[in-house]
């Protein structure tokens, strides 16, 4: 991409600026310039059976993410604004568990079964926090990456009221370390492949 | 009374709609209940006028919408001198995302053949006086516009816009909740997030309904007679900031006058032009 000169103007035009690189190249990855190509790509080589199949992928991964901030918040390892935070951000996963697991009883499907997790050992605040950075990123990629496979409205709905609190978390625990939050213009989404890959060394 | 009346011209000959009204009499329906944690209002609408997004190209370009004024307003709050150390480094880095997201959208609306909405030169953005009031109004800003792409997603019909959207409403969340921090507010992050319909999107950006006895009456119009609706309170039982509110009213009306959405229609047939604007 070749740079272009910015100019932010008031009440004018934009022009392609060169500070919007990184979201450029992003840019080219979520919204290419043949859209509807994509969304024929989409349609036609989707990873997921159905609906009830992404919903089980969600709750798959709530899950694990809800047992990972309750195991981490006994750990001792966290204090003050740190626990509060982990404490809370807890909860809302119990919350996203009980509300996919009701959504797919709904639609008459089978909720898969909590798994057994081997989760290491960490001894210090960074290393908690950082495990959850990463834990949450892949979170919020996951649905990402699932939403556009979703058929149902509602159910794309209720993924994205989620989708967002997954993202927060991740911005929330990296404000913490003390890094940027929220350090691109875009997120960035993961296949549920990836996403497995990622999150299996912790599966049992 | 003063009318803010906001017309969006659709394209493919989708009639010219008329949607919220800020008279008395409608406004004074206005319901107040809070559906997030702790910071904003659900907006019952009174008028049975609409936004209509009938398009993926209405939708971007009401997203296009929020995120030139996110971009200015940032921009104002960047030079305003009230911001300093980390937090400075955080709006900005959060106005330039707002300005990528604009760029993108005007680009993509672009090659699909729209005509990308534009920001009138006579905006009046709020002043900013403090760290604590500047990330407030962002704070809030950032909030509707996560609940707008939330209420827009499901409508989309492209999937590879639908991916664009998701990679974008993340974004505005985390600026909501990182800036309700340094806000000190506590209820920086909800289990869930909640959508918003066009409309409610527009009536939250329209703050200056609960204000008006408060703003400078507009240039040739009738002073209002008191505040339309009910006076704007957070679950907390805390009442909203009076110069936040004002300042937010002024920002509001502006993009009530921004939601004038023109697109341009690739067929014979010229879209309607709209009569009034909102005028401050």
């Amino acid at each position: 991409m070749e740079p272009e000169q910015t100019r932010r103007s008031n009440g004018g035009n934009l022009t392609k600026g060169a500070l919007a690189f990184s979201g450029a190249t992003l840019l080219a990855a979520a919204m290419p310039a043949s859209i509807g190509n994509q969304g024929r790509v989409f349609a036609q080589s989707s990873p997921f059976k159905d609906d009830l199949d992404i919903l089980n992928y969600a709750l798959t991964l709530e899950f694990f993410e809800a047992e990972l901030y309750t195991t981490l918040v006994s750990s001792g390892k966290l204090q003050g604004r740190d626990l509060e935070f982990i404490q809370k951000f807890g909860q809302h996963e119990q919350a996203h568990v009980a509300a996919v697991m009701s959504a797919i009883q709904t639609l008459g499907g089978t909720p898969v079964q909590k798994a057994a997790y081997n989760f290491p050992t960490l001894n210090t605040r960074e290393e908690v926090l950082n495990l959850l950075v990463t834990v949450e990123q892949t979170g919020t990629s996951a649905y990402q990456g699932a939403a556009p496979f979703i058929q149902n409205k509602d159910i794309l709905s209720a993924a994205g009221s989620i989708l967002t609190v997954e993202a927060r978390h991740t911005a929330m625990i990296r404000y913490l370390l003390g890094l940027a939050p929220s350090p691109d213009a875009f997120t960035t989404p993961l296949s549920k492949d990836e996403v497995l890959a990622i999150v299996a060394p912790f599966f049992k | 009374m003063n009318d803010n009346m906001l017309h969006v011209d659709e394209r493919n000959g989708i009639s010219r709609r008329q949607f919220l009204s800020a008279s008395a009499g409608a406004a004074a329906l206005f319901g107040v209940s809070s559906l997030t944690p702790g910071h904003l209002l659900g907006f019952q609408l009174a008028s049975a006028a609409q936004v209509q997004l009938n398009s993926d190209l209405d939708i971007l370009n009401f997203a296009l919408t929020l995120e030139l004024l996110e971009d200015l307003a940032y921009q104002k709050a960047n030079s305003s001198g009230v911001l300093s150390g980390r937090v400075a480094e955080i709006f900005k880095a959060f106005g330039d995302h707002e300005h990528t997201h604009a760029v993108v959208l005007d680009d993509t609306i672009r090659k699909l053949g729209g005509t990308p909405v534009q920001l009138p030169s006579n905006l009046i953005f709020p002043e900013f006086t403090s760290q604590q009031q500047a990330a407030l109004f962002f704070a809030e800003v950032e909030t509707i516009g996560t609940g707008g792409y939330l209420g827009a997603a499901p409508s989309i019909q492209d999937k590879g816009l639908l991916a664009a959207a998701a990679s974008i409403v993340t974004v505005e969340a985390q600026h909501a909740s990182v800036l309700y921090d340094i806000a000190n507010r506590q209820d920086s992050v909800p289990a869930f997030d909640v959508s918003r319909t066009a409309d409610e999107v527009v009536a939250m950006m329209s703050l200056t309904k609960m204000n008006l006895g408060k703003l400078p009456p507009p240039a040739g119009n009738a002073s209002t007679q008191g505040t339309v609706g009910m006076p704007r309170t957070g679950t907390s039982g805390d009442s909203f900031p009076t110069p936040l509110a004002v300042a937010a009213g002024l920002f509001a009306a502006a993009t009530g006058a921004l939601l004038h959405i023109r697109t341009r229609n690739t067929n014979a047939n010229e879209a309607e032009t709209s009569a009034k604007s909102s005028e401050i």
